[in-house]
């Protein structure tokens, strides 16, 4: 009995000394804090990726289904319920503030430490040039997301000045003062321009190896090796942000900036912005750079190209973009029903009105021969590029899309995941995934970040606002001549006597405004285009109920809920009623 | 601070140690009091005696926020295999004032109830007020269920039988349109939306079921096609009781079994099967000293068919295709009746159907998809040591116990992969239709491979050691004091800190002459979740109790036979609500990959995670609670009630509102917000129960009523809203947000003058909302709250009632709750774009229901200007259940004559008959999940 008891009695003990440290204090988790950083330079350059990985253009927004250009057969789509009527300060799916400040907050606390950062130990100022490079790619972010946050956020408040957004260059703590107010739209321009120019003094235009030091910066090359140099400005770190990349968003920035929204609030011309993007087209050789497949540069017809990218390089098209990697999320989203897709954007009969006859004419001009009930015959090539209509092709079996009532699930409102407005979504998709779940294939994709179109599209809406449709500048082309060179690209054989009938600088912008609506669709362009332009925001989006009968009967489908003071997004409302801040006015 | 703790820990543990020791060694046989004298024996009445907090008191001594009920009383009458079913009716205060999380433990080891069937508990304690939880420490704030299970009695041998089959039928079932009718309404809904109809006449004609249902499926989940009209359960337990003063045992096996609704396919095979086995000694090694040991294990199985059919059910339209196309339609030529041959069938000779937006379907899932089983294995040993130290000190004793539980519970299917068959028709010349072929998606698969997951594991050690000074003075004096250590250690897959509770108490009680109570309970309590500075802290404790029915000026009355009064305050540091470690301090990690070079350099983001608090400390619940407790009228009628006012501060959140909004972010997560002791509830209410008895002839009656009711108010939030009526604060806890409505646009003119309503475009039959800030606008600015949550409505109660008439015995049980209120939001109630059609829309909006609709007009859009939260879906909850009625039958002795039996009772008994409620269809349907269910039982209990 004794013997069991002390057993007993030695058996709690032994549980209880054994368990005591562990019951009475949390075990370790290595939990780290911000000073971690001075020795850890992989831990203090997480802090810099944070701006990365926030940036909004590493997807698609496929914000296109709250303008003119697209619906949404999703109900629950964030921007279908903004369009029709959701948009509010309380609700902003276009919000660019919490991502932008918090990438912000990111890059001013790497930029407050980096000199603090022990960033290499080896290597003749390899240190240094870490450390600059770090501050290159911080400061080229910050004026990256002063630029989205000013598309989103800057507007006029109710004292008649255009506003931007308030400029914070110092980290936050939990202890500062966040009654910022807002700083003047120049001032914010200003800012982005003042953090390129830091940017661009301390990072090479392109990450590539450099094969002798004559070739090393004048700065570094006294005082590094050549091995030393590449290790941290070479091939290595393509896809970084580089003064290339900094320069294209310079003519952004620029080109919002002149535009009509907010021309009265800043002293940037169209001139500055035509200037800003000849900067990076003269690196392309102008206009001879415009690369010749660049209007399919996502597609099954680049597929050699687009599987052969490798660490980083850039195809001709692209001037910045992300990873390939292989999937088939866009096409589960957008391939049609019968094609195992969800058919989610949309394109609307607004959209496919303005793509031109293969001859370059608008399709209302009596000249074009244009055939109501044939709507799709001679049309500019690019209408079937990026847009599936009736009866059309696709899919890796090149199968027969049918958006007609009620002749299978991809006819028009069929099922859930049919169409809405008659057409399905080509662009960005590569046709040679297949969904089919017995045989599925998935390919490589990128997003593209920044297209060299988009820049060639930009110098051609500047420099036409700045010397008209023929004037060319310091860079020695003109918006004629680019759109000409884009049209020809398209398969609108050049000259194209639209294109010459066109005088003044009134109807080439309405040109130029077509084309980008038609070269950038799907992009996430058109959303912000429209504002900065102040043209309609709220027509109605159209599409076409073709009958069994071959009637094409043309409807609305989806009401643009949008009010005038909306050409300006809101700030968060919480900012607004906690701290103070100028609201946009109407919001 | 720490080390002084751990010392002073270590310091009481050899204390009890070497006292122990010397217990052992200088025991004296001749030193036996005699058992009236010893207030440290081992009572075994459950009637008057009441397990609390590490020890058991005579029930007329416990504080009124302390409730109890010995269920082995009740078993008889109101069979049952979940102790808490109906409680609510039985016991006053049964979800312990509504604060939180509960802290369940059976036999003082924190353990799931549902490890545990109704006929192996003795009692069940609840510790509601804050003296009576103190020891118990942090981990207890919220309120602790003790359960006690069955032990053996000395001189009792004793062995019963109970034997049970059920079945269970669904109360109801949703309603869902057919296809032809489905096809009208989004018609109607298209129209609505200036769209144009999408269903030409004669499809629907066709759908209407004049046609071949192959070609125009029109399939009902709910049919008896595919289900049961009822499911059965069947149990069976024994246990065996028997000892001495030396030794007792207790023993008990347990078996159940159920079935499902579904009946084809690998439904057929669904089911649940349970086995448990407990066993516990006690064990009087000699006049000083006695061991127990217990042990439980269940084995635990469940099968289900792979897919969701409840909740696919819910969403699939009757029309989109057939599930099963029997193989005698298809003609075809050649080519196909050969391929026909190597096509798999079920059901005899049916193929899989299908399309290519369904290439899995609920009913093709349980032919073909396989199945997952379930297997949870619990084992619980639980071993405790008394050890009366009075040859050292008259009254001193000492108890310890250590708990090990171990559970393994894991996921095993078989996932197969099948072909679904799109027919294509064509007809004959007489118009009978035909399957000319056939097209196949998706292919059969068996990968044969058996796949494991879910796997969770827990292992759990608990210890407790007091030291217990018990001792009367002059016979009115009455003085117990109690020196504590408790711990608890649980290690739980997947996470990383093992969950840990830790305190010291203190207990002083002193009553004189059971008349004047006083009771000091108080605990040190450690949290591994707070930093070093702020990980002990002391949670002080008092009652006070008086018993008037003792005193002269009542002790003459015949009035009260027994009155109390109580009341008690306090102050318990929890931790239940930090969720998890080192939240004072700032913390910089390494999360979100990032890559360049295509992939080829990959690193990570630095994101904060919280800011910096170091003076982050534990919420506090701070209460006081008076009671009384009484029986009048010779006992017949006995009552207890409590009130409380309960402020729960100090409640640690990441106040966001305070800081900017980027100072939070989704994916990469980022927070440089810290955690702070920022929010604070309040809590008020009373329970209370009442019953009484009376003898009448051979009719002996029970009645009782018990009830809970409970106010709360939030009154400090992280919140900040322009209009005060949006605050949280100064509302109840659970209170329910929405816009008001003001029923629906009659026209056009309607909305013009109406305010704007912000949530999409609006047009006559939508709903109209109040604008409760008056800017013109509706939106999310004009919520306020419409109601209180339906989960622990503020009241909750019932009413039992027992009539014993000779050899038959009735019991009824009702509950009811009152007073909460939920949105219905589900699917089933919120039809738009294009889900599955309820019998909701028949009453929908249109230009000619106009007067009559209580529906708004049906969208194939998004609707979110209808389909938010509002009063326009908050349906009260409010209800009378007739919870259980059970008949016995006690099989006369005379029958036995001792021979066979002790003992035989038979009995049958109907569980959830009846609902009695405004909402009653709303409240007996389930959504997407398995039906609710009447349970009838037929059960045999034999006694040996």
């Amino acid at each position: 009995m004794k013997m069991k008891t002390k057993l007993s009695i030695l058996i709690v003990l032994a549980l209880i000394f054994s368990g005591c440290e562990d019951i009475l204090s949390p075990a370790s988790e290595n939990n780290r804090e911000l000073t971690d950083i001075y020795d850890d330079a992989a831990f203090a350059e997480g802090l810099l990726l944070n701006g990365y990985l926030r940036l909004p253009v590493n997807g698609y927004s496929f914000n296109d289904v709250a303008t003119d250009d697209a619906v949404s057969n999703d109900n629950t789509n964030n921007y279908r319920l903004m369009a029709t009527g959701k948009w509010s300060a309380l609700n902003n799916p276009v919000d660019q503030w919490t991502g932008a400040y918090a990438s912000i907050q990111y890059l001013n606390t790497i930029l407050a430490e980096t000199d603090k950062v022990n960033w290499a130990t080896t290597g003749d100022n390899v240190n240094e040039m870490f450390n600059d490079r770090a501050k290159g790619e911080a400061y080229g972010l910050r004026a990256i997301f002063m630029y989205y946050l000013l598309q989103a956020h800057a507007g006029y408040g109710s004292g008649g000045e255009l506003l931007g957004v308030p400029i914070i260059t110092e980290p936050l703590t939990s202890e500062s003062d966040f009654s910022i107010p807002r700083n003047t739209f120049e001032e914010c321009i200003q800012q982005i321009y003042s953090d390129i120019a830091l940017a661009e003094s301390y990072l090479p235009l392109d990450f590539e190896d450099v094969a002798d030091s004559m070739l090393i910066p004048e700065k570094y090359r006294s005082i590094t090796t050549l091995s030393d140099y590449n290790r941290v400005f070479g091939e290595f770190n393509r896809q970084r942000l580089t003064r290339r990349i900094i320069k294209g968003y310079k003519a952004m920035a620029s080109l919002l900036a002149a535009s009509p929204a907010y021309s009265e609030g800043s002293t940037v011309t169209w001139a500055d912005a035509a200037n800003h993007a000849g900067e990076v087209l003269d690196l392309i050789g102008g206009i001879n750079g415009l690369a010749q497949r660049g209007n399919t540069w996502y597609s099954r017809a680049n597929a050699s190209e687009i599987n052969g990218l490798a660490l980083g390089s850039n195809p001709s098209e692209i001037l910045w973009r992300t990873n390939v990697s292989e999937n088939t999320d866009w096409e589960s989203d957008n391939y049609p029903p019968t094609l195992y897709g969800k058919g989610r954007v949309n394109p609307t009969q607004n959209l496919v009105d303005a793509f031109p006859m293969a001859n370059g004419l608008p399709i209302n001009d009596p000249a074009s021969g244009y055939d109501p009930s044939n709507p799709y015959e001679n049309r500019d090539p690019r209408l079937n590029l990026y847009i599936v209509v009736n009866g059309a092709g696709m899919g890796p079996g090149n199968s027969t899309i049918y958006t007609s009532v009620g002749r299978t699930d991809d006819g028009i409102n069929n099922i859930a995941t049919s169409t809405r407005t008659g057409y399905y979504m080509r662009k960005l998709l590569r046709e040679d995934v297949n969904l089919n779940p017995a045989s599925t294939t998935a390919q490589k994709h990128y997003r593209a970040r920044v297209r060299y179109t988009e820049l060639f599209l930009a110098y051609a809406e500047a420099a036409n606002e700045a010397w008209g449709p023929d004037g060319s500048g310091i860079h020695g082309f003109t918006a004629r001549e680019v759109i000409a060179a884009i049209r020809q690209r398209a398969g609108i054989s050049q000259p194209d006597t639209y294109l010459q009938s066109i005088s003044g600088t009134e109807q080439m912008r309405a040109l130029i405004q077509n084309e980008r609506r038609l070269e950038l669709c799907f992009e996430g362009f058109r959303f912000w285009d429209l504002r900065r332009w102040k043209k309609d925001i709220s027509a109605p989006a159209k599409g076409v109920t073709i009958t069994a009968d071959n009637q094409y009967n043309v409807s609305s489908v989806e009401n643009r809920q949008y009010q005038n003071y909306m050409y300006y997004g809101p700030l968060p409302y919480n900012e607004v009623l906690n701290w103070g801040i100028t609201q946009n006015a109407g919001w | 601070m720490k080390k002084i703790y751990i010392g002073i820990f270590i310091l009481g543990l050899i204390l009890c140690f070497s006292k122990q020791a010397n217990a052992q060694t200088d025991t004296n046989p001749e030193v036996i009091s005699s058992e009236e004298d010893s207030v440290t024996s081992l009572p075994n009445d459950n009637d008057t005696w009441v397990n609390v907090a590490y020890k058991k008191i005579n029930k007329r001594d416990i504080s009124n926020s302390v409730s109890v009920i010995n269920t082995s009383e009740f078993i008889d009458k109101n069979y049952n295999t979940y102790a808490f079913e109906g409680i609510e009716a039985l016991v006053g205060g049964a979800n312990l004032w509504n604060i939180g999380d509960r802290l369940v433990l059976v036999d003082g080891v924190p353990r799931s109830i549902y490890e545990l069937t109704t006929n192996e508990i003795e009692q069940i304690t609840y510790l509601k007020g804050i003296n009576a939880i103190a020891l118990y420490g942090s981990r207890a704030a919220n309120g602790v269920i003790l359960i006690t299970t069955k032990r053996g009695k000395a001189g009792e041998r004793s062995s019963n039988v109970y034997v049970n089959t059920g079945i269970n039928t669904p109360k109801s079932y949703p309603e869902y349109l057919g296809s032809a009718e489905f096809m009208t309404y989004y018609n109607q809904a298209r129209l609505n939306d200036g769209l144009t109809e999408l269903y030409a006449e004669e499809t629907i004609e066709n759908y209407s079921g004049v046609s071949n249902s192959y070609q125009y499926p029109n399939v009902d989940y709910y049919s008896q096609d595919y289900l049961r009209k009822f499911y059965n359960s069947y149990s069976a337990n024994a246990d065996f009781t028997g000892g001495n003063d030396k030794a007792r045992f207790y023993a008990l096996a347990g078996f159940s079994k159920s079935n499902s609704l579904l009946n084809f396919g690998e439904g057929e095979n669904e089911g649940i099967s349970r086995l448990n086995i407990r066993g516990s000694i006690d064990l009087n090694l000699n006049d000083y000293i006695k061991s127990y040991v217990t042990m439980s294990n269940v084995f635990y199985d469940s099968r289900v068919a792979n897919g969701d059919y409840w909740e696919q059910a819910t969403v699939i339209h009757p029309h989109r295709f057939a599930p099963l196309i029997p193989v005698d339609l298809v003609e075809g030529g050649e080519k196909m009746q050969s391929l026909l041959g190597s096509y798999r069938k079920f059901n005899g000779n049916y193929l899989l159907g299908g399309n290519r937006q369904y290439l899995t379907n609920p009913i093709a899932d349980a032919y073909a998809a396989g199945y997952n089983t379930y297997t949870s294995r619990q084992f619980q040993y639980t071993n405790g040591l008394d050890i009366d130290l009075r040859p050292l000190l008259e009254g001193l004793s000492f108890h310890g116990q250590v708990s090990i539980d171990y559970s393994n519970n894991y996921r095993q299917s078989i996932d197969n992969e099948y072909a679904v068959y799109i027919p294509v028709w064509d007809t004959t010349e007489d118009g009978t239709s035909f399957i000319d072929t056939l097209e196949v998606e998706n292919r059969d698969r068996r990968p044969g491979t058996q796949n494991l997951g879910g796997t969770y594991n827990n292992q759990l050690v608990d210890f407790n050691l007091h030291l217990d000074y018990v001792k009367s003075f002059q016979g009115i004096h009455n003085i117990s004091a109690m020196l504590l250590a408790a711990g608890f250690r649980q290690r739980v897959t997947g996470e990383y800190q093992s969950r840990t509770f830790s305190n010291l108490g203190i207990q002083f009680n002193y009553n004189y002459d059971h008349r004047y109570y006083f009771d000091f309970s108080g605990a040190v309590v450690n949290s591994t979740k707070l930093s070093e500075v702020n990980r002990v802290a002391f949670s002080p404790t008092f009652s006070l109790g008086w018993l008037l029915s003792e005193e002269g000026f009542l002790s003459g009355s015949s009035a009260f036979d027994h009155l109390k009064l109580t009341a008690s305050a306090g102050v318990v540091n929890t931790d239940l609500d930090i969720d998890n470690y080192f939240l004072a301090n700032e913390s910089y990690a390494s999360t979100a990959w990032y890559s360049w070079g295509d992939g080829t350099y990959t690193s990570r983001a630095t994101t904060a995670a919280r800011g910096e608090n170091l003076a982050l400390t534990y919420a506090k619940r701070k209460e006081a609670n008076i009671g009384i407790d009484g029986a009048i009228l010779s006992n017949k009628i006995n009552f207890k009630t409590s009130l409380f006012l309960i402020k729960k501060d100090g409640i640690p959140v990441q106040s966001y509102t305070q800081y900017p909004v980027y100072f939070r972010t989704y994916w990469p997560e980022t927070s440089f917000v810290p955690y702070t002791n920022f929010e604070e509830n309040l809590y008020k209410g009373l329970d209370f129960q009442l019953n009484y008895n009376a003898k009448l002839g051979d009719l002996e009656l029970v009645v009782g009523v018990a009830g809970t009711y409970v106010t709360t108010e939030a009154l400090v939030r992280d919140e900040l809203y322009e209009d005060d009526y949006r605050n949280r604060a100064g509302k109840p806890v659970d209170a329910v947000w929405g816009l008001e409505n003001d029923g629906f646009f009659i026209d056009q003119n309607d909305i013009d003058n109406h305010a704007e309503q912000r949530f999409g475009e609006v047009k006559p039959g939508d709903i109209k909302y109040i604008d409760q800030n008056g800017d013109g606008i509706i939106d999310e600015r004009d919520e306020v709250m419409i109601g209180r949550g339906a989960w622990g409505s503020p009241f909750t109660g019932g009413i039992h009632f027992t009539a014993k008439y000779k050899n038959l015995t009735m019991f009824v049980l009702g509950t009811g709750q009152f007073g909460g209120s939920r949105v219905f939001d589900n699917e089933y109630y919120w039809v738009y774009g294009d889900r599955k059609y309820s019998a909701v829309v028949r009453d929908s909006w249109t230009e000619e229901t106009k007067n009559t609709a209580t529906y708004p007009r049906l969208t194939t859009l998004s609707g979110d200007n209808n389909f938010r939260s509002s009063d326009f879906w908050l349906k009260s909850t409010d209800q009378i259940n007739l919870s259980k009625i059970q008949l016995t039958y006690t099989v006369p002795d005379r029958v036995f004559s001792g021979k066979v039996f002790e003992g035989l009772n038979i009995y049958l008994s109907a569980t959830d008959l009846i609902k009695i409620a405004k909402n009653k269809e709303i409240l007996e349907l389930n959504i997407g999940q398995t039906p609710q269910t009447r349970f009838y039982n037929l059960g045999v209990k034999a006694m040996f």
